[in-house]
């Protein structure tokens, strides 16, 4: 089972092109498709515009078709889930290649460069990763604010104590 | 530390950002130590979600606070950006002085560069991390924090990213 996903984007030509390869039986019908606010409404598949729990939705599924946006692809890889992500290279700096290429280059997603490959990227066996999540950046941000309170409150009373020459 | 006898809970407002941002912000929100008196700051159109309590693991009871979007694209022209930049400014101000943070940290969003100025000038400590979008081209809001030196502590989240600011550090990623 295939589950399709444009996250909080929209991405027709994507949406579009996965319906055209399930009329033509090249991929099942099997496919769930999340679209979004896009305005191409599939005919082959099964679609709904969002999910309250995307994550959990996806965890569901074989594989995974979606764009590179790092909140989708990192998600999957947390889950385990493997996944070809196709570039939106209609964002910013086309952002998403760049992230897409460096994901490929360390073997944790297949990539999809143009959406006219998709069925031959599909045909490809599912990569599966390992991806482990290090903890260790989250914990120094709070460790290094928390610090950082101490400082700054100390700094603040200070400045209190010192307008306040009474006390 | 100890204030009247008491241990004081240390005050940190944290930008949340729309789509990729949110996502960043959610997974360092999820390492939050249960002692942190938490205010989120957000630009996501999607606020109305926030009020509802979905999916933000915020433990406990946080305040939330509404910043205008301040991503600029090709289309919008500079009295766009300026008229956001004031506005974001503006509403900066006004979170620092109702919420009186220790410290403030922004995740990739754009509206990192007025908030964390405007934390800065009220004496708070300011945390930047670089999105994960970003590998090995800097990004203007990088550019701008790293410049101007609004982030006490500026982390990246690969490796090869420590190349593209002065003073950027990579421990990994937060997810």
């Amino acid at each position: 089972m295939i589950f399709v996903t444009v996250g909080s984007m929209r991405f027709d030509a994507l949406i579009q092109t996965v319906d055209e390869l399930a009329g033509q039986g090249q991929i099942g019908t099997d496919v769930m498709a999340q679209i979004g606010n896009g305005s191409y409404v599939p005919r082959n598949i099964k679609y709904q515009r969002y999910f309250d729990d995307l994550q959990g939705e996806m965890a569901k599924y074989d594989l995974v078709i979606c764009h590179g946006g790092i909140g989708t692809t990192f998600q999957l890889l947390r889950i385990g889930v493997p996944f070809v992500a196709v570039p939106n290279r209609a964002l910013q700096d086309d952002h998403q290649s760049i992230v897409l290429e460096e994901m490929v280059r360390l073997g944790w997603c297949r990539a999809c460069w143009h959406l006219e490959d998709l069925a031959a990227t599909l045909r490809q066996p599912p990569l599966r990763v390992d991806y482990r999540y290090d903890p260790a950046l989250n914990r120094t941000v709070w460790q290094y604010a928390l610090s950082a309170v101490g400082q700054t409150q100390a700094r603040q009373m200070a400045a209190r104590s010192a307008g306040d020459p009474g006390r | 530390l100890e204030l009247n006898g008491k241990a004081a809970a240390p005050r940190v407002l944290v930008l949340v950002g729309g789509g990729g941002y949110y996502f960043e912000a959610q997974c360092l929100l999820g390492e939050m130590p249960s002692d942190v008196d938490l205010a989120i700051a957000t630009n996501d159109p999607c606020y109305e979600h926030f009020l509802a309590g979905n999916g933000m693991p915020t433990r406990g009871p946080a305040r939330f606070f509404r910043l205008c979007e301040q991503r600029s694209t090709n289309h919008s022209g500079l009295h766009v950006t300026a008229y956001r930049l004031i506005k974001s400014l503006i509403q900066s101000f006004g979170m620092m002085k109702r919420f009186k943070p220790d410290v403030v940290i922004g995740v990739g969003d754009p509206s990192s560069v007025p908030l964390l100025a405007v934390a800065r000038l009220f004496g708070a400590g300011t945390i930047y991390i670089e999105t994960l979008a970003r590998v090995h081209k800097a990004s203007n809001t990088g550019r701008i924090i790293s410049r101007l030196r609004l982030a006490d502590k500026f982390y990246v989240q690969w490796p090869q990213a420590v190349e593209m600011y002065r003073q950027a550090e990579y421990l990994g990623r937060v997810s």
